[in-house]
């Protein structure tokens, strides 16, 4: 499966890079900013996406209106602030379909995937 | 017809049975009344036959008796003489007998019904003796003779013919009418008898007898026919039978003779005997016949008699089984329905130990057992039923009470949320104390929340709610979301309004794919909450108290003891001066306070009590506020509350003090300072710490006249105006080092003070830095902005006046207040203080050189200084 990475910042990359020997999935592409997010989804349709909702330029709310749009059938994984739930709740109604909250670990990015692709705690489909 | 179906079963059989059974009867009646007739019938015949058998005797002996006299009268009584009284007697006797069975009361009943046919019929024979008396006298010709005698003979035989042909039976009235015929043919037979005898007895033959004899022949034969074709068999055949021999074959021969010849010789006594044989032969038949009649009556009326009682008898005897049976059965059948009616009322009544009994093997002995086996189901259902519910019974006493009583003493609030998220009836009794409220059940979870939480939380609360009833959302992500799961709410309890920490959370409670409700768990947290707060507090506090002690340690207690000291009696001035406040101008009240607590504010900082500056530089912020409105005497105590707040630190500062107190007694006890060094170490100190927060590096030389008489009266004034000079070259005069070098100057900066002993009984105190001086230009454009001059008042100010702005109230060149600089009341506050001592104050300055500031304050005694402080 391919999978975009819309984040600002090259640490949140780098953690998910790390993370990934575990699941089937292909980085296509690193947006760090919602415009070029939206060009990566055009390009590639990415099956999962995950997304810093407070980026420069245009939030991840908006962006994730927009890829929503383009392609719906995107599994797009929301990284918020643990403070702010109405965020991420207006993310859940616009079809945001994970959380990872931010400090992200490994220990919490693996959960919140396994969510995401409906896997079971051993990884198994 | 709905009637008639309505009607019971015991009517229903009485209506069908009764009709017919009353039809039945009246058949059996009619069949009875049928064999009675029959029977009468029979009698009634057969007395008529034996009535008519007498008269047909007589009718016999008259028939005998008339040819007899016929042939007497034609040979004027030479023949017959002898016979005809013979015959006479004969005719008598059977005309006796038939009177004496006429009076037989045997026949009255019948022979009421035939009285005239009788009264005709006497009447004549009556007739009888007349005619003999006329024959004896020979007054009668013979056709009168004959004519007389079948007069009577034709009512006597008119009299048979009436009482006989009454009859129901048709084989016995064709018989009758059989032998009617043959009577009448007989008749003739004897009529031609008695003509033949008058014929061949006398010789005058004018007559044609010929023609008469062929016309009685014809009728006789005539009549003979009639009876031969509806005679029956045996009758015929002994007729037949007896009809045979010379007789007949006699008679026949006379008939020929008297046909052909027209005198014929013939012997009227001989034609008599052979004729009479014949006769007497038809007179066989004919009794054989009333005989075979007789006897027919007889069995007939034996037969209906007979026929009567076999059916009356059978009639009862069937009549008897059939009721019999129709009774057993239909009152069995009743007998029956009415059991299982009785039953069935007993079992809807709720009766059931008993079984119905009936033990017909019919269709009610069939619905019977049906209805018993029905029963027993229904009993075992019932008991199922019972089993059931004495076992829901159980459960609801030992689940669900027990639920009820885990819910009363849950602590968590716990209630399921349906999807209109409605708050279940069932909850605990933890959720009516946590929200302190009654009325929970069936409320909207959402809005039950929404005057209790932040807008934006219900907002979220709303959304999240949605998200956790939508299937296709995972629950843990939805949960990660949760708005609610700690957050503080709002409760009015008593008009007053309290807030508690709650956390709530959320379990689906899934039926198959559909999620049917949600579980609430909500935990009343204010407690740890408040507890957390509270040790964290107390932390606070120990911090405070350390830092109490740092800046106990870190300060002279000397200079510590006199700043609370000196502190205290500030604080007390303004309090004291707003008790005799009277001419109520708390602007001017203010004004006071504000220069006071500026100056304890530097006189902390110059000390060290960073506790106390910090406290007084928010003071200052409120007091700031204040300036720009109109003051109220509510809103001044709120300041005076907080001055209150640093008496009490300077309380705790002071126990702190004296609890360190030995310790200092110990170190310093030795070493009393003078107050000329007290001074020195004071305004050090001070620097140091100005320094240290501006991280400007500053020298201090001081110079203190050996000679001055540094009275403590001077010490405090003099600190607080060095103190305040201090602060404001710090903060506007001296530059960072940076832009000292570019301007060419030491990088560290210089302050110096000198104390001397001045003219007159006084001390004089100049201050110099070797900051910026005053840059005038700017100087005036602060001025104007504030409106403390005009701008004609600016031209052509000199120095000193500008010095004059300087210490003007509410001026000031920073922008910034922060606790260094103040807010340009550094002058104002020195000039208060030069003034409440009645001294002078001096400036001077030169832009980016020097700014320095003369004050001298005279000798004032000690009381009027008191006054003033």
């Amino acid at each position: 499966m391919k999978l975009l990475i819309v984040d600002d910042s090259s640490i949140m990359q780098r953690t998910i890079q790390k993370n990934l020997n575990d699941y089937d999935l292909e980085i296509v592409g690193t947006a760090s900013n919602g415009s070029q997010a939206i060009e990566l989804v055009k390009t590639h349709k990415p099956d999962v996406i995950t997304m810093d909702i407070t980026m420069p330029e245009m939030d991840g709310i908006t962006c994730l209106e927009n890829i929503m749009t383009i392609h719906p059938t995107a599994k797009v994984m929301m990284i918020t602030a643990l403070s702010d739930k109405l965020t991420g709740l207006q993310a859940l109604e616009k079809g945001a379909r994970g959380f990872i909250y931010k400090p992200v670990n490994s220990e919490n990015l693996t959960r919140a995937l396994d969510k995401l692709l409906k896997r079971n705690v051993n990884g198994r489909q | 017809m709905k009637r008639l179906h309505n009607l019971s079963i015991k009517r229903k059989f009485a209506l069908v049975l009764i009709p017919l059974i009353v039809t039945i009867i009246c058949f059996d009646i009619l069949q009875i009344r049928h064999d009675f007739y029959d029977y009468q019938d029979a009698r009634r015949l057969n007395k008529a036959i034996n009535i008519g058998i007498d008269i047909s005797h007589l009718v016999h002996e008259i028939q005998k008796e008339r040819s007899i006299s016929v042939g007497f009268q034609a040979n004027s009584g030479e023949s017959f003489h002898e016979n005809l009284v013979h015959q006479r007697q004969k005719t008598d006797s059977l005309l006796s007998h038939l009177y004496v069975e006429l009076r037989a009361p045997t026949y009255q009943e019948l022979l009421i019904n035939h009285g005239e046919d009788l009264k005709n019929m006497k009447l004549q024979l009556e007739q009888l003796l007349e005619v003999r008396s006329s024959v004896d006298q020979h007054t009668l010709n013979t056709d009168e003779i004959i004519s007389h005698f079948s007069e009577i003979n034709k009512a006597a035989l008119n009299t048979v013919n009436q009482l006989i042909n009454e009859t129901r039976d048709k084989t016995a009235a064709q018989q009758v009418h059989a032998i009617i015929y043959f009577l009448d043919a007989k008749e003739y037979a004897s009529i031609e008898r008695a003509l033949g005898t008058y014929t061949f007895s006398t010789s005058n033959q004018s007559r044609n007898v010929a023609s008469e004899f062929a016309s009685l022949i014809s009728s006789q034969e005539a009549y003979l026919d009639a009876f031969l074709t509806i005679s029956d068999q045996e009758s015929k055949n002994y007729y037949f039978n007896t009809m045979q021999g010379a007789d007949i074959q006699e008679v026949e021969r006379f008939r020929a003779k008297l046909n052909v010849t027209d005198n014929p010789d013939v012997d009227p006594t001989e034609w008599y005997t052979v004729v009479t044989g014949k006769i007497n032969s038809l007179k066989q038949v004919e009794d054989f016949m009333l005989e075979n009649m007789h006897n027919y009556t007889e069995n007939m009326a034996a037969n209906a008699r007979r026929d009567f009682f076999i059916f009356l008898l059978l009639d009862f005897l069937i009549g008897f089984i059939t009721f019999t049976l129709v009774a057993m059965i239909v009152l069995n059948l009743i007998k029956n329905v009415a059991v299982l009616e009785k039953f069935t009322r007993e079992v809807t009544a709720g009766k059931t130990s008993e079984r119905v009994a009936i033990d017909t093997r019919d269709e009610i002995g069939h619905y019977a057992n049906t209805f018993n086996i029905m029963l027993d189901k229904l009993i075992s259902t019932q008991s199922e039923l019972k089993q059931a519910k004495d076992h829901a019974e159980y459960m609801y006493e030992n689940i669900y009470k027990q639920s009820e009583v885990v819910f009363e003493n849950v602590e968590q609030g716990i209630f399921l949320l349906d999807k209109d998220l409605k708050i279940s009836s069932l909850y605990s009794k933890a959720v009516e104390k946590i929200f302190d409220n009654e009325m929970i059940a069936s409320e909207n979870f959402c809005n039950f929340m929404r005057p209790r939480i932040m807008e934006r939380d219900f907002e979220a609360l709303q959304m999240f709610m949605k998200h956790l009833f939508n299937p296709d959302m995972d629950e843990e992500v939805v949960n990660q979301l949760n708005p609610v799961e700690e957050v503080q709410i709002y409760i009015t309890k008593n008009g007053v309004v309290i807030s508690k920490h709650i956390r709530v959370s959320f379990t689906r409670i899934v039926r198959g794919e559909e999620i049917q409700s949600i579980l609430v768990t909500i935990t009343d947290e204010t407690e740890s909450v408040l507890l957390q707060q509270h040790m964290k507090e107390t932390e606070n506090m120990k911090k405070q108290d350390t830092e109490y002690l740092f800046n106990i340690l870190k300060v002279d207690p000397g200079m510590l003891q006199e700043f609370i000291k000196e502190t205290r009696e500030t604080l007390k001035s303004i309090s004291d001066r707003y008790e005799q406040n009277e001419s109520g101008d708390l602007n001017e009240l203010l004004k006071y306070t504000y220069r006071t607590v500026h100056k304890i504010k530097g006189n902390a900082m110059t000390t060290g009590v960073e506790l106390v500056s910090n406290r007084v530089h928010k003071i200052e912020d409120s007091i700031t506020k204040m300036m720009d409105i109109e003051v109220t005497a509510d809103k001044f105590l709120s300041i005076l509350y907080e001055l209150e707040e640093i008496n009490k630190t300077l309380t705790e500062l002071q126990k702190m003090l004296e609890k360190v107190g030995e310790i200092y007694k110990n170190l310093y006890a030795k070493n009393e300072l003078s107050s000329k060094e007290k001074l020195e170490n004071d305004l050090r100190n001070g620097l140091q710490t100005l320094c240290k927060e501006t991280e400007k590096e500053v020298d201090l030389d001081l110079r203190i006249d050996d000679a001055i008489d540094l009275d403590a009266a001077y010490l405090s004034p003099v600190k607080d105006i060095l103190n305040q000079m201090m602060r404001n070259s710090i903060s506007h005069g001296i530059e960072d080092s940076e832009e000292r070098i570019s301007k060419g100057k030491q990088e560290i900066g210089k302050i110096t003070v000198a104390l001397s002993q001045a003219d007159y009984d006084g001390i004089s105190v100049t201050y110099e830095d070797d900051g910026r001086g005053i840059d005038t230009n700017t100087l005036m454009i602060h001025a104007l902005a504030s409106g403390l001059i005009s701008h004609e008042e600016s031209e052509g100010l000199d120095d000193h006046q500008i010095a004059e702005l300087l210490t003007n109230d509410g001026f000031s060149t920073t922008t910034r207040a922060d606790k260094l600089s103040g807010r340009g009341q550094g002058m104002s506050v020195i000039k208060s203080i030069v003034e409440e001592m009645n001294g002078s104050l001096k400036i001077s300055f030169k832009h980016d050189r020097y700014f320095r500031v003369t004050v001298t304050l005279p000798n004032v005694d000690q009381q009027s200084f008191e006054k003033v402080a």
